[in-house]
């Protein structure tokens, strides 16, 4: 494997990917704290899920180049490589931010600090969300319970759902949408989602 | 469309389409962010499966995925790339030199024997191509602390040597004049581990060396045959722990903007 990975094997690479995808996308969520003039302050806290999926991309980009593959020694945990990666990307976004909204992040002052701290508001919001979604799926029908479950919860494709009901993809992705709308209507009657909009182009700081 | 790229079955331009359309939209980004959140939390999974589906997309799939043998630097790598290990600048611009030997038994300032080396070399780079060339040390072990001066507009690069039969995990840390602790390698919260028979192995994150501008860090130089953690690195840099039997350290000064050694 890791003979592949080095010479930039598709195959290896996709296995790559697709092992360490979920652990890179976690170390970015949890963000890094560097300290700033004296005090702590979490970068990649709250982003934007197109944010992260953005991060959580180039990540692999960086570490697939061709010079970083040659620079991996095989030694080390291949998934604290990655997350060092992750890490320093959020770092170099958190600068780029702060001079575009000509804050004081000065990068003289900056310091290393680990960052495996959970956020407590993060663990509040998915606690709120978690529930949201329990109430939502125990006031559909019970087609509704069965698709949300296989939709949302197992994350199974609209393929592989129509296959396993025994129904079009058609009429599966209709019901999906529709299921998708009531959900959404249903968190901003609920206020989850004036909380959420808040997130929405939010800076790294 | 959207709900097929929740779904990750969109692939290229098609799939660049909707994300553009999203993002430039207010209403839809608040539907997409819903949407993924709720994936997400009820998959319990820092990714959905969807998310996932078009990340490994973007990455293979697409009519315009990155050929890896040939990827461009990206653009918004510019910041960082001339301090990640490997970029053409940072390799070019190594100023200063100087090795740091452990000895590889328990009490640590021994000399060291011929064939058995544990140790680091210590580089500071510049962020440019010019070479600045300020002082190379070599010590062969012994009580003696080398000493690095730098410019705090350098990082310092650590690279690993381990010669013995076993492999050993890592830290560099270093002390500031105030007691408090600079971690200089690894950028991580564990030690890495050093594989046996490895010479010069180049940690991957270059420390910054602008928060220690003018002072002078006194560089631990830590190897273990088990894992570090930062509380245990710290407790060892604490007088009554300095001669804990399974650690072996070497140190240096590093003098960041100060008179050069």
């Amino acid at each position: 494997m890791l003979d592949g990975f080095r010479r930039g094997d598709r195959d290896a690479l996709q296995t790559v990917a697709k092992s360490y995808i979920q652990d890179v996308a976690r170390t970015i969520r949890t963000g890094v704290v560097v300290v700033v003039d004296g005090q702590r302050v979490r970068l990649g806290q709250n982003l934007p899920e197109f944010e992260v999926e953005g991060l959580v991309q180039e990540t692999f980009l960086r570490a697939f180049q061709p010079d970083a593959r040659d620079r991996y020694d095989g030694v080390r945990p291949f998934g604290a490589w990655l997350a060092t990666i992750a890490r320093n990307l959020l770092i170099d976004r958190g600068r780029k931010e702060s001079v575009r909204r000509k804050q004081t992040f000065a990068t003289d002052d900056v310091e290393w600090a680990p960052s495996d701290e959970e956020s407590a508001q993060d663990t509040v919001e998915a606690r709120e969300l978690h529930r949201l979604l329990q109430e939502f799926r125990s006031s559909l029908d019970e087609d509704g319970q069965t698709l949300f479950r296989i939709r949302y919860e197992e994350g199974i494709s609209i393929r592989d759902a129509a296959r396993r009901l025994n129904a079009s993809e058609v009429s599966i992705r209709r019901r999906d949408g529709r299921m998708r709308h009531a959900l959404f209507l249903f968190l901003k009657q609920n206020g989850y989602l004036e909380h959420a909009t808040v997130h929405i182009g939010q800076s790294l700081l | 469309m959207l709900h097929r790229h929740l779904d990750g079955q969109l692939r290229g331009a098609m799939r660049r389409w909707v994300v553009g359309r999203v993002q430039s939209d207010a209403t839809w980004s608040t539907y997409y962010e819903a949407q993924r959140r709720a994936e997400r939390t009820a998959q319990e999974t820092a990714l959905s499966s969807g998310q996932a589906e078009s990340i490994l997309a973007g990455l293979f799939d697409d009519d315009d995925a990155p050929s890896f043998a040939t990827l461009p630097k990206s653009s918004s790598s510019a910041g960082i790339g001339k301090w990640m290990l490997g970029g053409a600048g940072a390799m070019a611009g190594v100023a200063a030199v100087v090795a740091v030997w452990v000895a590889p038994a328990d009490d640590g300032w021994q000399a060291r024997s011929a064939g058995d080396t544990l140790g680091v070399r210590l580089e500071c780079v510049t962020t440019s191509t010019t070479v600045r060339a300020k002082a190379s040390v070599n010590v062969g072990g012994g009580a003696t602390a080398p000493s690095l001066a730098c410019a705090s507009t350098d990082a310092l690069l650590v690279r690993a040597t381990n010669t013995s039969d076993v492999a050993h995990h890592l830290f560099v840390v270093g002390v500031r004049p105030s007691g408090d602790a600079v971690w200089l390698a690894p950028f991580l919260d564990t030690s890495v581990g050093i594989a046996p028979n490895a010479v010069a192995v180049p940690m991957t994150a270059l420390a910054r060396l602008s928060a220690v501008q003018g002072e002078e860090v006194d560089v631990h130089v830590l190897f273990s045959t088990t894992s570090l953690s930062p509380k245990k690195v710290r407790a060892l840099l604490a007088p009554a722990e300095a001669d804990a039997p399974d650690v072996k350290r070497g140190r240096a000064k590093l003098n960041v903007d100060g008179v050069a050694p």
